[in-house]
């Protein structure tokens, strides 16, 4: 009876012990053990296996490795971003020359599922593994929810989001790699009044980015003393706009003024199908996927005023003006994966990753988070897809040069050489309007 | 503006009702709620750009070929799947998770196969737009509206006239008696569902040209499909359109005079009030316990 | 002198070391991540704990809980951000706030047909999120700061390991909550109202009560998760208490096993681990998350918890353990 006892315990031992291992890395093991739980990327859930950091799975910080954090929305609908995001980061490395201060680079990834809670897990995971810095989200969303907790950690952090809330000036180890959508507002304001127009029409989306970029275009407008005829609003799941869009037609403006997270597709078809077919001014970059999803007919005459947009073919990059980076990049994107990025983000994505190796190089060291953003605010001599990087001018933003675009015949042109082109006066005719 | 926002609620409240019909047809012909309805919607989205977009064939034949793929796949997932688990004696809200993993995968095969970015769905007509009444719609969107009350119309008669139909009723209500009736009842299960993938493969195929075809096309617009169909009547063939057209009207004025913002908001409370007070929908259906 | 060690005893065991093995763990890890990690799947626990009273003993399918996990967090928001209630307090009053939403809810649709129910709270969620949505001050998008998790003045949020003990000692008291509330009368009138309606009313059952109760008591334990979660992360945005996250609750109790104190707790680690494991995956993510929660269904319908009992009795037939007591006592059901 005692043997069965001891039988007894032991197998009840043994099955906790199994859930603790599951748990917590074993009782009793090292901080190591614990990392490699949660290393568990490609696997299925939790084996603590001390092997898999020595040898580096992916996943987990490498030793004598430059280790990048990587937190972003890389499944379901961003799936493909996530994709295009690790080509251009490799195409980053390659260009700093493979290694950075004589140490690889181990990319380390969590996916956020467009959940800011998971964001702050990510962060957490990766302070956890303690990375050397971290490249943050495209989404505001994200950004906002993890960077407190970076900021916490000390660890040096490059986000992709380019809402113009996300800069403060209590950050000390966050740095924006890509460029303030706030920025272009002179531009646009500029646009307008260059060409005269009075009367503006807005909608906006319903979601962080394009909320913040209403709340700088507003008063920006107001002090151009311009007209604003009509406000409308919406999400981009919305199934119809056309209440927005019969209101905004209604008003009769010059222009329309669209900032909306997808940067408003559905809207801007419907709203070329109630009529209008003006110039459509349009926050976000109007990228090769908008117009598969629209049509070209439906793109004409869309107006950006970007750091760069994405094109079908590299000669119509060229032929659009682009900058030489990005044909460069678009170049080696091509190599790699046989066709071109279909989102803007990609571009974001290199240029974040080369700044942060770039700084880290500067630095001469890939372990000092205060060393690295300090060369990263010093870096005003490169030029990359965002144009020339210049963090001297005192805002913590490397990009302050926009082009201004307009999708017109099937691609996306210089604005300024449209506009001496002739192309405004054939936009006049073929559109019937006045302005 | 009224008339041309009445008009469009009438539009949308067609597609709600082609969404919901999918719906309704599975409880009605098996008494399952198909969470994976909007997903098979996508699909066919997808299928149809695949045929239409990619290779280029003219739309009758893709819209063909869809609806074939989609019946077969319908069959497929009911035998494969949904009468595998009903043997080991799934049921109920089991069986409702099962239609939300299924929804789950088949989303995400779509990711990996056709990747995340939109694609774009050829226009099947020539004119852009059309105006009625002040509302400029794109044609396709008119198509649902017919294409809508046609199904509604064939679905009814063959679940009411043809001797199919009307087995695959008396499977819902009783499998054993069904049987015993002479009634194949495994044809019947796998034909329900191929009957409502069929009704899921139409919707895509109007649907990709309106909104493009991206992974979230169908989960969009089938929360909305599936409140039409309680609306009006869970089961209710009709109802599905009557319920539909109400929650587009009610969508489309909220949106025009109120706050655009507030439309989802309202029709959900409309919603949530309907199955509240009275859930057996407007005509009537089966909805509550004895107590 | 036999010593005839039954199931119940070997249990109690397993029980006292788990519980050990629970309260002795932040002692062994210091990586901050991986405490804020259980810090979580504490909060999962009772989350799917509240869902499991209503799903597992009472019967009753709601999609639709995310609900009261945002209203326990934004009531929780507002209260400590502007009035001085303490944390603990505040996290309290909302989960009452939150027990109150379940009860109204429930005083209609608790008579509805599974499908109905399910689509009900469906529909209640999506009221909920696009709400928050359209209330400004909320700053649904932004994301609205929350004060941390402290208690007594001291700061939670500082070391996860104070927010582990924390969120341990919550989940050691709502298990026994949920312990004391099966075992007694209310209990078994939710599992009267589950069986068969009908008989419950003939034994004179206030059914319509018992379902009312049994919505709100779920609640509650969902709003506190959900103030204790906003608390913990210090900030609140709209896009976690979108309706398809209330999925995973009902997954949890799916993973874990319904109708079993233990089974939410294991199907949350589980699901946490999962979604870990996952975080990589990029696009086939949904496609194995999918698959997982189809291969549960098929062949582990009663959860881990189930399988774990299964195997439970297998041993304990294998080694003869006091072979006639386990058969009186495998006939009442282990809690």
């Amino acid at each position: 009876m005692r043997q069965k006892r001891i039988l007894a315990l032991v197998l009840a031992l043994a099955m906790t012990f199994s859930l603790t291992a599951c748990s917590g890395g074993g009782s009793g093991e090292t901080t190591a053990a614990a990392d490699d739980t949660g290393a568990a990327a490609e696997t299925t859930a939790a084996s603590g296996d001390t092997q898999a950091a020595a040898e580096g799975e992916e996943g987990t910080t490498q030793e004598g490795a430059f280790n990048i954090g990587v937190y972003q929305w890389m499944s379901g609908n961003a799936a493909t971003i996530g994709e295009e995001m690790k080509v251009a980061f490799e195409i980053a490395v390659e260009d700093i020359g493979g290694t950075v201060n004589g140490e690889e680079v181990n990319f380390i990834y969590y996916d956020t599922t467009n959940n800011p809670e998971t964001a702050v897990t990510a962060a957490q995971y990766l302070i956890g593994q303690n990375v050397d810095a971290v490249i943050g989200s495209f989404q505001s969303s994200d950004v906002v929810a993890a960077l407190p907790y970076l900021e916490d950690a000390g660890i040096a952090n490059v986000f992709m989001g380019t809402s113009g809330s996300l800069v403060t000036d209590d950050q000390k180890y966050s740095v924006r790699g890509a460029f303030n959508a706030d920025y272009s507002i002179p531009q646009f304001i500029e646009t307008m009044q260059e060409l005269q127009y009075e009367n503006i029409a807005v909608f906006y989306g319903q979601d962080e980015a394009s909320i913040a970029n209403w709340e700088s275009m507003e008063p920006a407008l107001e002090e151009a003393g311009l007209n604003v005829v009509a406000v409308e609003t919406g999400t981009e799941s919305d199934t119809d706009y056309s209440a927005q869009c019969l209101k905004i037609v209604d008003s009769n403006p010059d222009v329309v003024y669209v900032v909306c997270s997808g940067a408003g597709v559905n809207f801007v078809k419907q709203l070329r199908e109630y009529g209008y077919n003006g110039i459509v001014m349009n926050k976000d970059e109007w990228m090769t996927s908008h117009v598969d999803q629209i049509g070209e007919a439906n793109s004409q005459y869309l107006m950006g005023c970007v750091a760069y947009t994405t094109y079908k073919t590299i000669e119509a990059a060229q032929e659009a003006g682009a900058r030489e980076e990005v044909i460069t990049f678009l170049e080696k994107f091509q190599e790699k994966t046989g066709s071109l990025p279909t989102v803007g983000i990609t571009y974001r994505c290199y240029d974040s990753c080369y700044l942060l190796l770039e700084a880290a190089k500067r630095a001469g060291t890939n372990h000092d988070s205060d060393a690295i953003i300090e060369a990263m605010l010093g870096i005003n001599d490169i030029s990359l897809c965002m144009g020339p990087v210049d963090f001297t001018q005192g805002d913590r933003e490397p990009c302050h040069e926009f082009m201004r675009t307009i999708y017109v015949d099937g691609g996306s042109k210089n604005f300024d050489n449209w506009l001496t082109d002739g192309g405004y006066d054939a936009y006049k005719s073929a559109t019937g309007r006045e302005k | 503006m009224l008339k041309s926002l009445i008009i469009v609620g009438l539009i949308m409240g067609s597609i709600y009702g082609l969404i919901g019909l999918g719906y309704s047809v599975i409880y009605r012909a098996s008494g399952i709620m198909n969470l994976a309805q909007g997903e098979l919607i996508t699909l066919s989205a997808f299928l149809g750009y695949t045929f239409f977009g990619v290779c280029g064939l003219p739309y009758g034949v893709a819209l063909i070929l869809t609806v074939v793929i989609m019946f077969a796949f319908g069959v497929l997932i009911q035998k494969g799947l949904v009468a595998k688990y009903q043997k080991r004696g799934v049921t109920g809200v089991y069986m409702l998770l099962i239609t939300f993993g299924l929804s789950r995968v088949i989303n995400g095969g779509e990711a990996l196969i056709f990747g995340s970015n939109a694609k774009r769905f050829p226009s099947i007509f020539n004119i852009s737009t059309v105006n009625i009444l002040g509302a400029h719609l794109q044609p396709e969107r008119i198509m649902c509206l017919f294409l809508a009350l046609i199904s509604m119309l064939l679905v009814h008669l063959f679940m009411t006239k043809t001797k199919t139909g009307i087995g695959m009723q008396a499977c819902a209500m009783h499998s054993k008696a069904a049987e015993a009736c002479g009634i194949d009842v495994v044809k019947s299960n796998g034909l329900t569902w191929g009957l409502a993938s069929v009704v899921a493969a139409m919707c895509g195929m109007m649907l990709g040209p309106i909104y493009g075809v991206t992974l979230l096309l169908g989960a969009n617009l089938s929360q909305m499909g599936f409140a039409s169909s309680v609306a009006g009547g869970m089961g209710n063939i009709y109802g599905a359109m009557v319920g539909g057209i109400i929650i587009g009207l009610i969508e489309s004025l909220v949106g025009g005079y109120v706050n655009s913002t507030w439309k989802s908001m309202i029709a959900y409370l409309i919603l949530f009030l309907i199955l509240a007070v009275r859930p057996t929908g407007l005509f009537n259906e089966q909805a509550v316990r004895d107590v | 002198m036999r010593e005839n060690l039954s199931i119940k005893k070997l249990n109690r065991i397993i029980l006292l070391i788990v519980g050990l093995a629970a309260v002795i763990l932040p002692l062994l890890i210091t990586n901050s991540y991986r405490l804020y990690f259980f810090s979580f799947v504490g909060i999962y626990i009772v989350a799917a704990s509240g869902l499991d009273i209503l799903f597992g003993y009472a019967g009753m399918i709601s999609f639709g809980h995310i609900a009261y996990y945002a209203i326990g967090a934004y009531v929780t928001t507002l209260l400590t951000t502007y009035t001085g209630i303490p944390v603990v307090a505040s996290m309290l009053i909302a989960a009452v706030v939150a027990a109150a939403a379940g009860a109204l809810v429930a005083l209609p649709c608790s008579k509805l047909k599974f499908q109905f129910l399910a689509l009900a709270s469906i529909a209640f969620a999506n009221f909920i999120y696009q709400l928050i949505c359209n209330i400004s001050f909320l700053e649904p998008y932004r994301g609205l700061k929350v004060e941390p998790l402290s208690i007594f003045g001291i700061n939670l949020n500082s070391n996860y390991r104070y927010t582990y003990y924390f969120i341990l000692v919550c989940v050691v008291i709502a298990l026994l909550a949920k312990h004391m509330i099966v075992k007694s009368k209310i209990g078994r009138a939710f599992m009267a109202c589950r069986d068969n309606t009908r008989s419950a009313d003939g034994m004179g059952i206030n059914v319509r009560k018992y379902k009312v109760m049994a919505f709100a008591i779920s609640t509650f334990y969902v709003g506190f998760a959900g103030a204790c979660a906003a608390h913990l992360n210090e900030l609140v945005v709209s896009n976690t208490y979108i309706q398809s996250n209330a999925f995973n609750y009902v997954i949890m109790c799916i993973f874990g096993g319904v109708n079993t104190i233990f089974g939410p707790v294991i199907g949350a680690v589980v699901f946490q681990f999962i979604n870990e494991a996952l975080a990589s995956a990029t696009a086939w993510r949904d496609i194995i998350f999918g698959g997982v929660v189809l291969l549960f269904i098929a062949f582990l319908p009663g959860g881990c918890m189930g399988a774990l009992k299964k195997l439970e009795g297998k041993l304990a037939a294998r080694l003869n353990m006091g072979k006639k007591e386990t058969a009186a006592e495998g006939v009442e059901k282990n809690d």
